[in-house]
């Protein structure tokens, strides 16, 4: 078995790994400060600031109310994350569940569980999300449900398999016949074993939140005008395009940069953790990350 | 129409794996190249035809026939492959594209030497899976819907078909059921009598290179230990290597009568 | 083959069914009261009570269900609740800028990915390979408004090749400006389809260069860059067509979006608006008919790739 506490040192050599995990740090403690400080409040209107450029006091420039757009970018990083870490935490729920459904359970049920899990594959977040949507109305929880729902299905269809070979391995079956209760196989056997998958699944994930929140929030059916959101803020700049067209670029980047970090993280993690793949860099298996909003 | 291979060098991935070896095979011989796992028999075999993985680095001196092969750009080598030297692999399995018929697979030589036309080249195909003995309609199928036996005639098919001087067998038999493998060994030494080719046979048993090879070459970790008549080698051997490999020599051991 | 056709078939109704069921589910039993919301907060029970009635809200749940799928098989999908417009024929006219937009998506998608995810492979470990992998990352990273948008500012702001936004009035009697309308949206989300699928189009190459039979191959004669390509790329067309799948939902995804930001009257920008005004039937109706083409698309991916992989194809 992978040495527990080197996996981490083996993903910090990797430049998938560095990468991923200096973003994610940067971008959750951008976060975390904007709940304490941001240079400017965020809804500040400041007419006559209006479309500043770059420069000072504003140092990445003003939108058309003169808010200042560092500011919105801090305090969109605070909405991201939460989406993330949401629908991280219903994808986990649901998929394990999903997994353990499929896993534990008699022929006929894990069948049933097993095509509904194909079939909800099928179905894209962005579809769910407007779905629930339409029914009560557009806002962040949407988002978090429904990325939770779509990427959980997938934590399943990746983890039950895993799940299934652990449980019917040779350790497990001598675990059960030396007595060790369920909870205890259940730590020391399962989610060992279970946990490297899971958590490139995570990685990948919360990469596609990520999208999903900026593309719903544009839609708008995200984040609510008075919520900081990257994804908002693109769509309220967007009627200034032809004015004003390269104050995109700022959320823009933060998107690409934190799901490209998220993505990195995801490979990292995948090769810092899989024996085999650590001999072979870039190896030939095939990533496919969830579908993306 | 010889092999003469000297002081071949290679590297893989920073690490030397054939460090010096050197050997000939003249035309018309029956050379074997013996070793254990990893005393880099197949990388030798490999580095002759050009077919070594990306990041290796091969030095020294590889004549076909005179002419230096080592460092010529790989269209030259896919002259030769086929042609002059052919190949048959360990893997029967994988060897073969699951994705065409044997047929295809066997006529493409021709058309890539000959440049044979399609009906020509399955003609010449079927006479040669006639003469490696696989089964009535065999050209017909795809690699999944063979034996393991018939997937390595076929692979022997492909390697002889555009009637090379030189065949390699890099461990032919070794993936094979016993009881198939004296069949194969039986059939390779039959067409390299028939075609009049030279053999460079690879193997880590004693007891099949003694069925099929005249001279041999023993190797360790990349260095040729003993280079003998294969008699000698059953009879007398020098190094310590070799007498390890007489030791696992499984089945039987085809011993020379007294007469040399 | 046949068989696993007919299991196929059975499984792509179910999945038609369970989509139809919870779609229908989620849109009728979830809202609590929906008509109490279209009508707002200062309606009259009267108001409320002939919303209930006009959206057939006060018959039991399976009936109503009943009802919506004897509906579909006779090619009704319901009618808006706002205009009262047919579902089937607003999904017609829209589909004439989606289904082209689709398209031509895919190609974009296909004609990026091919060709720089094998070179991206043959090149690996090069500088030009490493960038080539780090690009197509990056680009698929991107958020495919964003995407749109940058497209928008270099090609129509600053170039104005393209327009921005719209579609002809007179639909596609007008080619030649109807095809310019969808160049800019098909290549925004064909460039981030594109840089997904090359990432994988990349792993399959690099799977193909270490397949045995791709050395056997060139043992025989071909050079090595032949023997990958006569031999190994055809797997990697064989994978490739299994992700086939995955791409139309992405693509089915981007569409939605980028037919807002460019304002294009397609199915997309219906659904959105649509759910903005809570027009239930008819988000029910377009719903079904997206999900029922990402299932399709998937079914007959599925079945050709079967078709195509000797090994699966049973033997005859």
């Amino acid at each position: 078995m992978t040495d527990r506490a080197g996996w981490l040192r083996r993903l910090w050599s990797l430049p998938t790994g560095r990468f991923g995990l200096v973003v994610v740090a940067v971008i959750g403690v951008l976060a975390a400060v904007s709940l304490v400080w941001t240079p400017f409040d965020p809804q500040r209107v400041d007419i006559p600031a209006r479309w500043a450029p770059p420069g000072w006091p504003h140092i990445l420039g003003t939108d058309a109310s003169g808010r200042d757009i560092l500011s919105l970018l801090l305090a969109g990083a605070r909405t991201t994350v939460l989406v993330a870490a949401g629908a991280g935490a219903v994808a986990t729920l649901l998929g394990l569940a999903l997994a353990c459904l499929g896993a534990l359970t008699g022929r006929w049920l894990r069948e049933v569980v097993a095509v509904l899990v194909d079939i909800l594959i099928a179905f894209p977040v962005l579809l769910i999300a407007m779905m629930i949507s339409a029914v009560w109305g557009g806002s962040l929880w949407v988002v978090v449900i429904s990325v939770g729902i779509g990427f959980g299905v997938n934590i399943a269809r990746v983890t039950r398999p895993e799940l299934r070979r652990t449980l019917h391995s040779d350790f497990v079956l001598a675990a059960r016949a030396s007595g060790l209760t369920p909870v205890q196989i259940a730590t020391r056997h399962l989610l060992p074993n279970v946990a490297p998958v899971f958590i490139v699944q995570l990685s990948w994930g919360m990469a596609v939140a990520v999208l999903a929140e900026a593309g719903l929030s544009y839609l708008g059916f995200g984040a609510p005008p008075t919520q900081p959101s990257w994804g908002l803020l693109l769509s309220e700049l967007q009627n200034y395009l032809t004015a004003y067209p390269l104050s995109v670029v700022w959320p823009g980047l933060a998107i690409t940069i934190t799901v490209l970090g998220l993505n990195m993280l995801g490979d990292g993690l995948r090769e810092a953790t899989d024996p085999t793949l650590a001999r072979r860099r870039s190896a030939a298996s095939t990533h496919t990350p969830a579908v993306v909003a | 129409m010889s092999l003469e291979v000297t002081d071949l060098v290679v590297d893989l991935d920073g690490r030397r794996v054939v460090d010096g070896v050197s050997f000939a095979v003249p035309d018309g011989a029956r050379v074997g190249l013996i070793g254990e796992s990893g005393s880099g028999k197949s990388v030798t075999a490999l580095a002759i035809l050009g077919l070594l993985p990306e990041g290796a680095d091969v030095s020294g001196s590889i004549r076909w026939d005179g002419v230096e092969l080592v460092g010529r750009h790989d269209r030259d080598l896919a002259a030769l492959r086929g042609e002059q030297i052919g190949i048959v692999f360990q893997e029967p399995q994988t060897a073969l594209n699951p994705l065409r018929t044997v047929g295809r697979q066997i006529a493409e030589p021709l058309r890539i030497h000959a440049r044979a036309r399609r009906r020509d080249a399955l003609a010449r195909a079927q006479a040669d899976a006639d003469r490696v003995r696989l089964p009535e309609g065999a050209l017909r199928r795809y690699p999944h819907q063979l034996s393991g036996g018939q997937r390595q005639r076929v692979a022997i098919a492909m390697a002889i078909a555009a009637r090379p001087r030189l065949l390699i067998a890099d461990e032919p038999t070794t993936a094979l059921d016993v009881t198939i493998q004296a069949e194969i060994l039986a059939l390779l030494g039959e067409l390299i009598d028939d075609d009049g080719m030279s053999l460079l046979f690879i193997t880590h048993d004693l007891a099949v290179l003694s069925q099929v090879a005249t001279d041999a070459v023993v190797l360790e970790h990349g260095r040729v230990v003993e280079a003998a008549p294969v008699s000698i080698l059953l009879t007398a051997p020098a190094s310590e290597v070799t007498r390890g490999l007489l030791r696992d020599a499984t089945a039987t051991l085809w011993r020379p009568e007294a007469s040399s | 083959m046949t068989r696993y056709a007919l299991t196929r078939l059975g499984l792509l109704l179910l999945g038609l069914v369970v989509a139809s069921v919870l779609i229908f589910l989620t849109l009728r039993v979830l809202p609590g009261d929906v008509a109490q919301q279209i009508a707002g907060t200062n309606s009259t029970p009267e108001q409320v009570a002939a919303i209930r009635e006009r959206l057939g809200l006060n018959v039991p749940l399976p009936v109503q269900y009943a009802e919506w799928v004897g509906g579909l098989l006779t090619g009704d999908l319901g009618a808006s609740l706002v205009t009262g417009t047919p579902v089937v024929a607003e999904l017609a006219a829209k589909a004439q800028v989606t289904i082209p937009l689709g398209l031509m998506s895919m190609a974009v998608a296909l004609l990026i990915a091919l060709p720089f995810g094998i070179l991206a492979a043959l090149r690996r470990g090069r500088a030009d390979g490493t960038f080539l992998s780090f690009g197509a990352q990056t680009l698929a990273a991107v958020p495919v408004v964003w995407a749109g948008m940058m497209l928008v500012v270099v090609f129509a702001v600053w170039l104005g090749w393209l327009p921005a936004q719209g579609f002809p009035r007179d639909g596609w009697r007008e080619p030649g400006r109807a095809f310019a309308s969808l160049v800019l949206p098909a290549v925004t989300i064909g460039v981030v389809e594109g840089a997904m699928l090359m990432r994988f189009v990349r792993s399959a190459t690099l799977a193909a260069m270490g397949q045995d039979f791709v050395r056997t191959a060139a043992a025989k004669g071909l050079t090595r860059r032949a023997a990958l390509l006569r031999h190994g790329l055809p797997t990697v067309g064989l994978s490739i067509i299994s992700v086939l799948g995955l791409q139309v939902a992405g693509i089915v995804v981007g569409a939605v979006v980028i037919e807002q930001l460019f304002t294009l009257p397609g199915i997309g920008r219906m659904l959105v608006a649509d759910v903005g005004l809570r027009d239930l039937p008819k988000v029910q109706g377009e719903l079904l008919a997206l999900t029922a083409v990402v299932l399709v698309v998937g079914f007959i991916v599925d079945l050709v790739h079967r078709g195509l992989d000797p090994r699966q194809r049973e033997v005859s």
